[in-house]
């Protein structure tokens, strides 16, 4: 048996089929109308935001080191914050959004693992990033709006040090199991990317 | 395009092609629950995209493009899936009568030798059944044109021997 003999089978059997199923209008009314995303496309989407409000956090510190520009302690710090965000902001600037209908199909593929290789990747550099943002302007926050020079008292300086080192015991130990998880997505997504490229060549 | 035309439109556009939607599911999605949010996830897509449309696509290869693009990306997913939705489906399936046995036969092996394919070659195959040349083919999946033949011809070889296998 070859293969074009089965094509005439197949065609045969999809004029039979278009005969045998009919259209729920009911169901198609209401999923023509429900307003639903799908869930990858949302996930692009809110990793696209998010690396917009990297640009936006990073306006922001500037903006707090800037009236607390004399101040080294406060300032320095909220600078080097924001320029992680701007970093972040740059890392990310490659997402694009997957389109369904003008992208071939090795070519969506392509897009959606290497979106998924790209934030899982760079996901454990954000948490630390956002961490260390909230940590250097948290001071000049204090000092602006609740007149706490937390580098002026020692206890205020003393409870700071503390809530750093619990910032950081608390992503080491949330990251092993999360890091873990992305370790192994990561492998998966890189073992489907080389397959598809490979099927591209071969 | 006003909303209610948009409305109007995709509505035709689907009962028109139905036989289209129903073949790339069920090629793609063998369990009945995991088919339902396929076909869910197409038609939003299709919904979408319809204000991108481009008539230099004919409306079935822009089906075809679509409804593959999103099974092979569920494909993947539903291999995570926890939790269905509990919605029904778009087609409504009459009774039929069976063919002669040879002919049911002939149909079962071509699921069957489908079933095995990879995901992309999948996506080829089944335009080659219906009736695409090596060119649309190769701009629909993204690879090229002789690539397309050599696949192709690798699908038959292959076919030859899992027939020759199973007699």
């Amino acid at each position: 048996m070859e293969l074009n003999e089965l094509k005439e089978i197949w065609k045969n059997e999809q004029k039979r089929l278009v005969n045998r199923i009919e259209i729920n209008e009911t169901r198609l009314n209401e999923i023509t109308f429900l307003n639903s995303k799908n869930k990858l496309e949302r996930y692009i989407i809110i990793s696209i935001i998010g690396r917009n409000l990297a640009l936006i956090y990073f306006i922001i510190s500037i903006w707090f080191a800037s009236k607390v520009f004399n101040d080294f302690f406060y300032s320095i710090p909220a600078v080097i914050g924001g320029l992680a965000m701007l970093f972040s902001f740059f890392q990310h600037v490659s997402l694009k959004k997957a389109n369904y209908s003008t992208m071939s199909i090795i070519e969506l593929q392509k897009t959606i693992h290497k979106f998924r290789i790209h934030t899982l990747k760079y996901s454990k550099y954000d948490k630390g990033i956002v961490a260390l943002w909230l940590l250097t302007l948290s001071p000049i926050h204090l000092k602006l709006f609740y007149n706490i020079s937390i580098f002026s008292n020692q206890n205020h300086f003393f409870i700071f040090i503390l809530i750093i080192i619990g910032v950081i015991l608390l992503i080491n130990i949330l990251s092993f199991y999360i890091y873990k998880k992305i370790d192994l997505e990561l492998n998966e997504a890189e073992i489907k990317l080389n397959e598809i490229k490979d099927f591209e060549i071969n | 395009m006003s909303e209610l035309k948009k409305i109007e439109r995709f509505q035709e556009i689907i009962k028109e092609n139905k036989g289209i939607l129903y073949k790339v599911i069920n090629i793609y999605c063998k369990d009945i629950e995991d088919k339902k949010d396929l076909e869910q996830e197409i038609l939003i897509q299709l919904w979408k995209s319809l204000e991108k449309y481009n008539d230099d696509y004919k409306i079935s290869t822009w089906i075809y493009k679509i409804a593959m693009n999103v099974s092979i990306s569920f494909y993947r997913k539903s291999k995570n899936t926890l939790a269905h939705l509990s919605i029904d489906s778009i087609f409504i399936e009459k009774e039929y009568e069976e063919l002669n046995d040879q002919i049911e036969d002939k149909k079962r092996i071509l699921n069957i030798f489908i079933d095995q394919l990879s995901q992309f070659d999948k996506a080829i195959i089944l335009l080659y059944l219906e009736d695409y040349n090596y060119k649309e083919i190769s701009k629909i999946v993204g690879i090229t044109e002789t690539n397309v033949g050599s696949k192709i011809n690798r699908i038959k070889n292959k076919l030859k021997k899992d027939i020759s296998k199973w007699n």
